[in-house]
């Protein structure tokens, strides 16, 4: 390791030990008050570095791209790392989730039942996002897979912190899950590696447009082809789109609600960076990528449709979010199935893969709000049917607020940032001649209103069998609201956002070339 | 790899008399072989059959040596004669003893796994003895240099966890298997801190082939690094399972632990095997720690060697003689919280000594053998102090401590044996 | 007739064999001591019952034993491979040192933290103890 190695790297170091850190205070001071805190504040410390590397405060690589002219910041660790503007982008997103998943589970960690694994809760959720850190940064397979086993491994034991029969039965349930869609993700690095002989994603490219190919047949060869669907299966099952998606009710409504926020935003978040890493930088090939489009598109289709479908009868709260969160894995994949192939003329150059970016930052925002308002909600009704949300504009409106803006949202009502979202993606898909899955996307919208509107209607218009007024605890109450005011921050002013994707984006050199 | 030692190496010599005209030993000075040409894998297996034959023989004539001596010396430790009717002063005592356990009757327990059974004795003396394969016992004197010898000597040693295991679980003795779990405790416990040691030898070294480690001690490594030494040590002393961590043969409780229902020969090889790790231990040290072979010109390396060895077998006896058998809560709590943080500041300190002075000469590794003595008497000061005395040995028994049942009450038999959680 | 590499190997395969053969010999022969009426062989149900001191057995196996055990076997898997990263680590740490400076020392003191942490993590929730206090109350 060289000291570049550690600079390109900090953001990631900084974060592992931070959550060494946080498991030491709990071990000194055995107060969740004090664990909270540190974690939160020194959330900073990832933050500042990752600040650093966008804008080259200080350390050699602002030299560097002085003299190229491009945010080239440079490979790390023999080419197997790269904290490219692609990864600093997620690294915020990841960094923002992170601060909202602690300061929602502040109250939570100190409660009776988890104040003896509080420490833990966080150090897990930290080292979590110190795997996703890595992975969206990794150019390489084996360094992909092992930050995923990383990223992985926490949500698990996470899952089943409670001991309860529900807590194990979903921490079981995901640990041989995501098990098994490692193995198969494995199996396609395998082939990919036995058939271009280099882990590394350009070399891989590079290898493929050289290697001789079969008129055809998708991908040029049927070994390709296997591979493609195997990566795909495995990401998909960290992405949660249909046919890898069953675990998701389970897992959401036996695992710990602000584990599931986290792992709902987070993991997909980070999941989709990679899938479109490795589709970009090592299957950017023009010819490859009308292929995996095709895939990705009857992928969207389908998890869109049934993850909808699926949601409308629905009583559970938190399985009903578990179902939505698919169909908003199938409308993400919209967005990566429109790639910028033919796209000259068109109103933005990288469209899909930003849209993607635009959408899913937006959806973390979203997603966030709902799952803090209701880890609000609960925690005082202890009832997570749609029914124990009766009549909750008139005993707490700040929370009904929150929640119904972030239903609104997550349907894709206009001035929200889920309309906004929705808009580009879907364009996205026009321009790129996927007209159909663009109308399948608007029919799935319409049938979303239907579930979501249910909720919005119990909390609106019913009568509550017990009037009685609560507020929530302050920490949650604001990580709910800040994440409300975002999602609707960026939806009044796309730009913002869109202006930093595009920024990101220009380092995938497909995109560079579809220009 | 050495090549130096590889050419002077004792199975060279024998192959190229043997096969004289072959391409290896061109350089040399052998006109003509013994064998015809195109013999060569002939040549091969006779000199590795002499080689290894030598070295095995070397090893049993050892234990025998070492059994006799090992019994003169309890018996001046504790002011008696020891073992002195057979042979001048005894020395044919151990012959006598290995010729009645082979002629012993052979007793196997009627609900034993007999496979197992009888895996277990050789699954236990093969290990012990192929450590031997690596070490150099002179100049040129050795099997094999693998580039992996620490390594190879980690693994070979570990598997006696295996044969232990496999020894109670076939005799089908509750004894055994308390005594076999008790042993894999403590075999796994002390393995780490016997292998953490080690990384300060190999990072000096910056090489795991025992020739090599041997080449690069300037001055003895137990000058340079005595933390490592003092773990290395203890921690070998408790994977022999010799006194003072004889606790899975402990006697006066177990009876004789895992080999409780061993007899003849069987029971004769976990002896071998156990006088075998303290002839390889020894040996281990002497090449790791004791610069090996190495001495001054008139003596031959061998004699060195043996003088090293002889030496440190002395001190592993008198440690056995002199300190009391441990419990088993010591022995872990020892290795746990003892050991292994002496091992985590021995690679911490070594690794900033090495960064700058990478490649060290004699004259750095004198300073960094001055600079690791103050360190490792401090750290060792300091966790004895933090081990002390836990509270709860201290403290009275509270009155609302558990009352065990009086003898006339019946209690079911199981929950006799599960009552009991300070023990096994 | 090997390369220096390969030989090495080939002679440690011949000791395994011979080493695997000695035990095995040395049982053989005592086997056939019995045949030549130098070794009795004259088994009894007494003999032949597990030996547990001197009494009748108590039972048949199993025994129970202290769930205590499955502690240190955890935590020699996860400090096991420890060791396993730090050997190669430690063979090529010189070299490395001498190319890249003190970044080779950190790069490590990164693992070492984490372990540290690690290790006080188990003895702080007493994973290290064979009684701990609230067996005793």
């Amino acid at each position: 390791m060289t000291a570049h190695d550690y600079w390109v790297l900090s953001p990631a170091i900084a974060m592992a030990l931070l959550a060494l850190v946080t498991v030491s205070v709990d071990l000194v001071t055995r107060s969740m008050a004090k664990v909270s805190t540190v974690a939160f504040l020194g959330l900073s410390a990832p933050l500042i570095l990752t600040l650093n590397l966008w804008f080259g405060w200080f350390g050699d690589p602002a030299t560097a791209r002085e003299a190229t002219g491009v945010a080239d910041l440079g490979s790390a660790l023999f080419g197997t790392v790269e904290t490219d503007r692609f990864a600093l982008f997620f690294d915020f997103l990841l960094l923002t989730v992170t601060a909202g998943t602690i300061l929602a589970s502040a109250k939570y960690i100190a409660s009776e039942r988890m104040k003896d694994y509080g420490g833990e809760f966080v150090s897990l959720v930290l080292l979590s996002v110190t795997g996703m850190i890595v992975l969206v940064s990794a150019t390489e397979l084996i360094t992909i897979y092992v930050a995923l086993e990383l990223t992985a491994l926490p949500v698990v034991a996470l899952a089943a912190i409670h001991r309860s029969k529900q807590g194990v039965e979903s921490g079981t349930k995901f640990f041989v899950l995501s098990a098994i869609s490692s193995a198969i993700l494995l199996y396609g690095f395998a082939y990919i590696y036995g058939f271009t002989g280099s882990t590394n994603l350009a070399v891989i490219m590079e290898r493929l447009t050289v290697l001789p190919n079969d008129a055809g047949v998708p991908f040029g060869s049927y070994a390709v082809l296997l591979a493609v669907i195997m990566i795909v299966a495995g990401f998909g099952f960290k992405m949660a789109v249909v046919p890898w998606q069953m675990w998701v009710p389970d897992v959401y409504q036996g695992a710990p609600t602000p584990v599931v926020a986290f792992l709902s935003v987070a993991s997909k978040a980070a999941a989709f960076a990679v899938i479109m890493r490795i589709m970009y930088v090592a299957f950017g090939d023009p010819a490859l990528m009308q292929d995996w489009s095709g895939l990705f598109a009857i992928l969207a289709a389908v998890t869109m449709t049934l993850g909808n479908t699926l949601a409308l009868s629905q009583s559970n709260i938190k399985r009903l979010l578990g179902y939505s969160t698919i169909a908003q894995a199938g409308y993400i994949l919209v967005g990566v199935a429109s790639v910028p192939a033919n796209q000259v003329g068109a109103t933005f150059a990288g469209a899909g893969p930003q849209g993607v970016m635009y959408y899913l930052a937006g959806y973390a925002f979203t997603n966030l709000a709902v799952f803090f308002a209701v880890i609000a909600i609960t925690s005082r009704t202890n009832d997570d049917s749609i029914e124990g949300l009766n009549g909750l504009l008139k005993r707490s409106p700040l929370l009904a607020g929150v929640l119904v803006f972030g239903l609104l949202s997550l349907l894709g009502m206009p001035p929200t940032v889920g309309f906004m979202a929705k808009v580009v993606v879907f364009g996205s898909a026009i321009n790129a001649n996927l007209t159909w899955l663009a109308v399948v996307g608007v029919v799935n919208t319409v049938i979303a209103a239907y579930y979501y509107l249910r909720v919005i209607r119990a909390i609106v218009f019913e009568d509550a069998e017990d009037e009685t007024k609560f507020s929530a605890d302050k920490p949650v109450l604001v990580a709910a609201g800040v994440a409300a005011i975002g999602a609707g921050v960026f939806g009044l002013a796309p730009f913002l956002l869109l202006e930093f994707a595009e920024q990101a984006l220009s380092i995938l050199p497909a995109i560079v070339t579809g220009l | 790899m050495n090549h130096l030692f590889l050419d002077n190496s004792l199975w060279r010599n024998i192959y190229c008399v043997l096969a004289g005209e072959s391409a290896e030993c061109a350089a040399r000075d052998y006109s003509s072989g013994f064998l015809p040409g195109g013999m060569e894998w002939l040549a091969f297996l006779l000199a590795a059959a002499a080689i290894i034959g030598i070295v095995i023989n070397a090893v049993l004539g050892g234990v025998i040596v070492l059994i006799w001596g090992e019994r003169r010396l309890f018996g001046r430790f504790q002011s008696r004669t020891g073992p002195n009717r057979w042979g001048p002063f005894g020395t044919l005592t151990s012959v006598a003893d290995a010729v009645k356990t082979m002629f012993k009757e052979d007793l196997v327990p009627a609900e034993a796994d007999r496979i197992l059974f009888n895996l277990a004795p050789v699954l236990i003396a093969a290990p012990a003895l192929l450590v031997f394969s690596v070490i150099p016992f002179g100049v040129g004197t050795y099997v094999a240099d693998l580039n992996v010898g620490v390594l190879f000597i980690m693994a070979v040693t570990s598997l006696t966890t295996l044969a232990v295991l496999t020894a109670a679980w076939s005799s089908a003795n509750r004894i055994a298997i308390l005594s076999a779990l008790r042993s894999v405790a403590l075999l796994i416990s002390y393995e780490i801190p016997m292998a953490l040691a080690l990384v300060g030898v190999i990072m000096l070294a910056g090489s795991m082939a025992l020739g090599d480690i041997i080449a690069a001690q300037g001055i003895p490594f137990i000058l340079v690094q005595p933390l490592g030494f003092f773990v290395f040590f203890i921690a070998a002393m408790a994977e022999m399972a010799r006194a003072p961590f004889d606790l899975t043969e402990a006697e006066s409780e177990l009876a004789a632990g895992y080999l409780n229902d061993y007899a003849s020969m069987k029971f004769g090889l976990f002896f071998l095997a156990e006088f075998m790790a303290e002839l390889s231990t020894s040996a281990i040290v002497t090449t790791l720690f004791l610069s090996g072979w190495k001495g001054f010109d008139p003596i031959p390396s061998h004699f060195w060697f043996a003088a090293k060895l002889i030496a440190v077998l002395f001190v592993i006896i008198w440690f056995r003689m002199t300190l009391p058998r441990l419990r088993v809560d010591q022995v872990l709590k020892f290795a746990w919280k003892g050991l292994f943080e002496l091992t985590m500041i021995n690679i911490i300190v070594t690794a900033v000594l090495i960064a700058i002075w990478p490649q060290p000469t004699t004259g750095q590794l004198w300073i960094m053998a001055a600079i690791n003595w103050p360190v490792a008497i401090i750290s060792i000061w300091g966790v004895s102090k933090l081990l002390g005395t836990p509270a709860y040995e201290n403290s009275q028994p509270s009155a609302d401590a558990p009352t065990y049942p009086v003898a006339s009450e019946s209690i079911p038999a199981a929950s006799v044996l599960g009552a009991d959680k300070g023990g096994d | 007739m090997f390369e220096d590499y390969f030989r090495q190997y080939a002679l440690l395969i011949i000791f395994a064999a011979a080493a695997v053969t000695v035990p095995i010999g040395m049982l053989t022969m005592s086997y056939l001591a019995q045949f030549i009426k130098v070794r009795p062989s004259r088994p009894t149900a007494v003999k032949e019952s597990a030996y547990e001191g001197g009494m009748p057995p108590f039972s048949s196996r199993p025994a129970r034993f202290n769930f205590r055990y499955y502690y240190y076997a955890l935590l020699f898997v996860v400090f096991d491979v420890e060791t396993v990263f730090l050997f190669p680590w430690a063979v090529k740490y010189g070299v490395m040192s001498q190319q890249f400076g003190f970044a080779a020392l950190g790069a490590v003191f990164i693992f070492l933290i984490v372990v540290t942490v690690g290790y006080a993590y188990a003895w702080r929730k007493q994973a290290l103890e064979w009684v701990t206090n609230d067996d005793r109350s």
